[in-house]
């Protein structure tokens, strides 16, 4: 069926193409044809003592790919876009197990008539920072929770602007089947006097999602086996507001966002409940309202820019299904509250924002008292509502630019990591790292560069010590080589194990090689890497070892 | 137009919200009428924190349909390794099968109800513990299709346990069926993960294991039981074994016998029929 009704639609894409591309738009308006390909393969090698086991691309698949093409049109204010997924033995979904399949994966009509613009397909957008809606796309994590169906959007004026949607998710080459539509209303106000002059960017946004028959039956079907006086009555329709705005004067700029959520049923691990049966049992149904407020201050002049966060989340899990865990069926987005970190052991350990009860804070400031030299403090503190530490974390690092040919950075990280609580491991309570680490660029002439890394975590939690040393050899523009590796040094008792139950120290190396050529990518590499958490944004999830090879092409045209 | 387009939001909003709707019906659970008797086959581990609610919910179900639940708790390879204190090891070969031909599942627990792929849901041993009372009730209303029963004799002397079974289609049935011998075994006190309800993560020292996988007597998939059962033809089968010595486990007080009839062709693992005993009455 689907299949069937891809073929429907990609005819229906070529006859569109072909009927509204008269020959006189060929003289007044070229249409542009663009498109990009990112496929990537992976070899898998056996490798028990890591854990690269029992699962079946090592036990009997051996190899996995993922492939995705964008093909993208436009011309006279048309926009035409579809893409072409592939997934072979892939570990993406599920990293203990394979997913295959093949099909169109997303296609977009769309087209702007003077203040209307009209959208219809698989949609991307956001209404503010993403706290009440957010359709997007990771693709290390399979994430795609685009919603099709349409959009309009309508220019009330020069700086005002209304948006409204409806659609189901996707999820995979399917839907889920909960009903989504969504308004907002977006603008640009300036006022004060010269000199004296304050912009305001409010906005408001309404999201209401109503399941569907199945989806309700789902939690009737849960509820029902609940002692009477426990049960709680599910609502087919829950509707979510925010009120967002930007406030800037001269140097200041203020984002503030608070968003609502009616009573609606999910999940909550903390409750109990009382099985019909007189078992007690934990985790239960709960059926409360949410809330998340989200502020941040940032201050920007020559050479400085200080930035202060503050969150609070309640009772915010919001889903298309609210039996679907870990990322499945998310409709919205709550922002993270700690620093990105790009560093091998830097970010080791990375929280997963929290969507039932947490409360942060962040503050980050770059001071740059020279062209050459820039230095960057960042903190964050995460706790829940009940003051329980979850994440901690305070980064420094000084980039010095000596000269053209030398670039140096350096500095450390502390971190305290709830590991018990975010990666559910009994006893292992929270990791508390110190992480200096060093980063040298020496170009010996306009081609060749030399990068240098080097890292050293301390801790006593987990899986001990670890050093990491990376050499990046560049020779522009065509080819990067590649070598490093990341040792646990000092492994604890938690490290893996041989026989006679003596922690290992294990070497997990890489080494690669990557070629590019105007825009195309290739990349091939051999790889070891521990267990750990993946997170992007904010979204994270616990993945296990790697042992094999890698190749990845990415190319624009 | 602006203050039009606002005052029309802020309208449209305060009426969704202000709109009441009807109240869902809960409705009762009755109790299933047919002699069915249907697996619940638990895939669990000691290092799975979040497995004890499952065992829980498993619990659960036995006592709100009694005897017509079999559960089998199966410590497979996923978060199966002895945890911190532990003084057994639940895991071997058949049990790591087993676990890989309940596939798809996405994470631990996860149960597989009569080893049916039901509607909609993407897992054959499906992840979610809420909603196995509703699936276990739905394969309880299904047509009864076989009797299924056993004479379980014990040796205490020399630790054999012997098995007779009897299997009679009460209509005919279509397929290829094998059927599996198991011994599980309960009151097993060892150490087990548990997610706590503040998020930490704790190693109880004294958790009670129940209905654990120790032994299979026929392969991991089954054993040849028969194609296209007829209606009213009984099937018998004889399986023999002997305990290993008892080593704080191997108790044959607390072990079961299990055995089951199930398809194993046209695309389906469908359980017809399970059966427990106690090894020592």
């Amino acid at each position: 069926m689907i299949i069937k009704a891809n073929t429907i639609i990609i005819n229906c894409l070529l006859a569109l193409l072909v009927t509204l591309l008269p020959a006189h738009f060929y003289a007044q308006d070229k249409g542009v044809f663009s498109g990009g390909l990112t496929a990537n393969g992976n070899i898998f090698v056996r490798d028990s003592i890591i854990g690269a086991a029992g699962i079946p691309q090592y036990d009997n698949e051996l190899f996995g790919s993922e492939v995705w093409l964008n093909l993208n049109y436009r011309q006279s204010g048309y926009d035409l876009r579809i893409r072409f997924d592939a997934f072979n033995n892939s570990n993406l979904l599920n990293p203990n197990d394979s997913y295959t399949a093949e099909g169109i994966g997303n296609w977009y009509i769309g087209k702007q008539l003077d203040k209307l613009g009209i959208g219809v397909g698989y949609i991307y957008d956001q209404f503010g920072s993403g706290i009440i809606f957010r359709s997007f796309e990771q693709r290390p994590q399979l994430i795609d929770n685009a919603l099709v169906g349409a959009r309009l959007t309508y220019r009330l004026s020069e700086n005002w602007e209304i948006k409204t949607l409806a659609g189901r998710q996707k999820f995979l080459f399917g839907r889920n089947e909960a009903e989504i539509k969504g308004v907002s209303v977006e603008g640009f106000v300036d006022f004060g006097k010269e000199g004296y002059v304050f912009t305001m960017a409010p906005g408001f946004g309404y999201v209401n999602r109503t399941l569907d028959e199945e989806s309700v039956g789902a939690l009737v079907d849960i509820i029902k086996f609940y002692i009477p006086g426990e049960q709680i009555n599910p609502v087919y329709n829950t509707h979510l507001l925010s009120f967002f705005n930007t406030l800037s004067y001269k140097k200041f700029s203020l984002y503030t966002e608070f968003a609502y959520k009616t009573p609606d049923v999910f999940s909550d691990p903390a409750a109990t409940h009382t099985a019909l049966s007189g078992v007690q049992i934990k985790e239960s149904l709960v059926k409360e309202s949410g809330s998340v407020g989200y502020a941040s201050i940032s201050y920007a002049t020559k050479g400085l820019g200080i930035t202060v966060e503050g969150k609070r989340t309640e009772n915010f899990d919001f889903r298309t299904d609210q039996t679907l865990r870990q990322n499945f069926g998310l409709i919205n987005f709550v922002p993270p509250m700690n620093r990105l970190n790009t560093y091998r052991l830097t970010s080791r350990y990375s929280p997963a924002t929290q969507l039932l009860s947490e409360q942060a804070f962040q503050v980050d400031v770059t001071y740059s008292p020279s062209k050459k030299l820039n230095i960057n403090i960042n903190g964050s503190i995460i706790n829940d509502l009940d003051s329980t530490e979850l994440y901690q974390e305070l980064y420094t690092e000084i980039l010095w630019k000596k000269s053209r040919k030398l670039r140096i950075s350096g500095g450390v990280q502390f971190q305290k990591y709830n590991q018990e609580l975010y990666e559910v491991k009994a006893g292992a309570g929270t990791v508390n790292t110190i992480t200096p680490f060093v980063d040298v660029l020496y170009k010996f002439t306009r081609k060749k560069s030399l990068r240098v890394e080097a890292q050293y975590m301390l801790t006593e939690e987990d899986f001990g010590n670890w050093v990491f040393g990376l050499a990046e050899f560049g020779i522009a523009p065509h080819w990067i080589f590649e070598i490093s590796g990341m040792y646990n040094i000092k492994p604890s008792k938690k490290s893996p194990q041989d026989e006679n139950g003596k922690s290992l120290k294990i070497l997990y190396p890489t080494l690669g090689v990557t070629y590019i050529r105007a825009s195309n990518r290739f990349n091939v590499k051999y790889v070891k890497q521990v267990e750990g958490v993946v997170c992007s944004g904010g979204i994270c999830r616990l993945e296990p070892a790697f042992s094999g090879v890698r190749m990845s092409v990415s190319s624009t045209f | 137009m602006k203050k039009i387009a606002y005052s029309f939001l802020c309208l449209t909003f305060i009426f969704c919200i202000s709109c009441q709707e009807q109240e869902v019906a809960i409705p009762i659970v009755d109790a299933p009428g047919s002699e069915r008797v249907i697996l619940l086959e638990d895939l669990t581990g000691v290092k799975c924190s979040n497995c004890p609610i499952a065992s829980t919910i498993a619990k659960d179900i036995m006592l709100s349909f009694p005897g017509k639940v079999v559960v089998i708790g199966i410590h497979g390879d996923l978060l199966s390794e002895p945890t911190s204190g532990s003084k057994y090891d639940f895991r071997f070969d058949e049990a790591r099968d087993l676990e890989n031909y309940l596939k798809p599942w996405f994470g631990k627990p996860a149960g597989a109800i009569n080893r049916v792929q039901f509607e909609g849901e993407p897992e054959l041993a499906i992840s979610t513990p809420e909603t196995w009372s509703n699936l276990a009730q739905q394969e309880l209303n299904k047509e009864h299709q076989m009797d299924l029963a056993a004479v379980v004799t014990y040796d205490e002397t020399t630790r054999q346990v012997s098995i007779e079974i009897g299997a009679r289609a009460v209509k005919n049935l279509e397929g290829t069926y094998n059927i599996s011998v198991m011994l599980t075994e309960s009151h097993i006190v060892d150490a087990q993960d548990e997610k706590q309800s503040d998020g930490s993560v704790i190693t109880l020292q004294d958790y009670e294991h129940d209905h654990v996988l120790r032994m299979m007597l026929t392969a991991f998939d089954g054993d040849s039981f028969g194609v296209n059962p007829e209606q009213g033809v009984l099937v018998n089968r004889t399986f023999t074994t002997t305990l290993p010595d008892e080593d704080g486990t191997w108790i044959a007080d607390n072990m079961e016998v299990v055995v089951f009839v199930h398809r194993v062709d046209g695309g389906t693992k469908e359980v017809i029929q399970a059966f427990q005993a106690h090894v020592v009455e």
